[in-house]
């Protein structure tokens, strides 16, 4: 498998650094939007991402990295929504421990990803590459492989076949 | 870079696994339910309870009265294994059918309700049924959810007599839900069987209450405003599985003369 090659820092416009570093910040939509609703950070970000396509590979991993790092932590918060909706209504309130244990790990991985989405907009601002563990490797290898032909003559105009 | 991946990916859901795992194991026993108060608050508001009730109520004192109660309770508690309070029965000088479950194990039997039942077994699995709910805890969870929890941390701190008042009638006069009467109701069957008393008696009782309750609109029916009796829960009493080798013991008690204890 063959990719292309990385930007360096000095070779990256500033509107390329700052646009990578706006993915990272989407976490704080839903927060901006007044509700704590997570759907909203994953919406924002898929938005992002799309705005984006268009951009260099510098912007686009950024923002991807952003947006699949996010799907986790949105399914995890809105199972544990549902749980204690679940408990609320139909389980008379007794809860058991490993949905206490549910809820703990649950402020544990927001937090990391919280910690990780600082970090990554930091870095992205300072035009570097930062690697999340898996999602790093993954939006590497969707960003930056070298596809087949058939796919950058995708966007050839091309006379009607007579 | 696939088996790279996967690996960081295996290594990522096995972290967190292991959160999970991990305070899972953590004993939460303390802060179970977020939504009960602790014994010793439970006995700090009953005992402000049980002043305002026995101001409120007549109780009967009358030995021969307690005693035929406590052949039926002991039977019943004799029974009962790991019981969560020390249950204290009342017997109260009021015409009214009913029988409530206060704070802190106190249970109160109203006059009337010793008339209208037949036999002290039909006392038994009501009275089983009430010890359910003390059991199961649905008393506070009912108070919590009717008042909230800040009031009542303010009733036991503050004891303003006011306040005790509007919820001890809240205690006698609200019904419980539903899934609270069925948890109740198991309960109560399975402590009559475990205590050699034919469970399907409560079924007998609640017919008669109906059939009453629809041929005239018996004022003096307050169990029934207060314990919902929808067919299902007759069904189930009557339809109470019972072994071939049940031996039913009936409780050694001459009702009338119980009933006659009360002139």
């Amino acid at each position: 498998m063959e990719y292309y090659d990385l930007e360096q820092p000095n070779e990256l416009s500033k509107k390329e650094k700052e646009d990578a570093m706006g993915a990272y910040l989407m976490m704080f939509a839903a927060i901006g939007a007044g509700l704590p609703l997570p759907i909203i950070n994953l919406i924002a970000s898929v938005v992002y991402f799309f705005v984006q396509k268009r951009n260099t590979r510098f912007v686009r991993f950024h923002s991807l990295q952003s947006l699949w790092s996010q799907v986790p932590t949105t399914l995890v918060n809105a199972g544990a929504m549902y749980w204690t909706l679940q408990i609320f209504l139909f389980d008379n309130l007794e809860t058991t421990d490993s949905y206490f244990g549910y809820l703990i790990m649950m402020v544990v991985l927001n937090l990391a990803y919280f910690a990780f989405s600082i970090v990554g907009a930091v870095k992205a601002r300072n035009g570097k590459m930062y690697y999340f563990l898996f999602f790093g490797k993954l939006c590497y290898h969707q960003v930056y492989q070298i596809r087949d032909e058939a796919d950058q003559t995708s966007d050839v105009n091309l006379p009607p076949k007579l | 870079m696939k088996w790279g991946a996967l690996k960081e990916l295996g290594i990522l859901i096995a972290i967190f696994l292991l959160v999970w795992g991990g305070f899972s194991y953590y004993d939460y026993e303390e802060f179970k339910n977020p939504f009960s108060i602790s014994a010793e608050n439970e006995a700090e508001l009953s005992k402000l309870m049980t002043e305002y009730l026995m101001t409120d109520f007549e109780v009967i004192q009358n030995r021969s009265l307690d005693s035929s109660l406590q052949i039926i309770t002991n039977r019943l508690l004799s029974n009962l294994d790991s019981a969560q309070y020390e249950y204290k029965f009342h017997l109260i000088d009021n015409p009214d059918v009913n029988a409530f479950t206060a704070l802190n194990g106190n249970i109160y039997i109203f006059s009337g309700l010793i008339e209208e039942v037949s036999s002290a077994d039909e006392l038994a699995l009501i009275l089983a049924h009430e010890i359910g709910h003390a059991e199961n805890r649905h008393v506070v969870e009912k108070l919590v959810k009717t008042i909230g929890i800040e009031v009542l941390f303010s009733i036991i701190t503050g004891g303003d007599p006011v306040l005790i008042s509007e919820l001890s009638k809240l205690t006698i006069s609200t019904s419980f839900d539903r899934l609270n009467e069925e948890e109740a109701d198991d309960f109560a069957l399975r402590l009559a069987f475990d205590s050699q008393i034919n469970p399907r008696r409560l079924a007998q009782f609640f017919l008669k209450m109906k059939a009453k309750h629809q041929s005239d609109l018996h004022e003096k029916l307050k169990f029934l405003s207060t314990h919902p009796l929808g067919n299902d829960r007759i069904k189930k009493s009557s339809d109470f599985l019972l072994p071939d080798d049940f031996n039913e013991k009936p409780i050694p008690l001459d009702w009338e003369m119980v009933k006659a204890y009360l002139d």
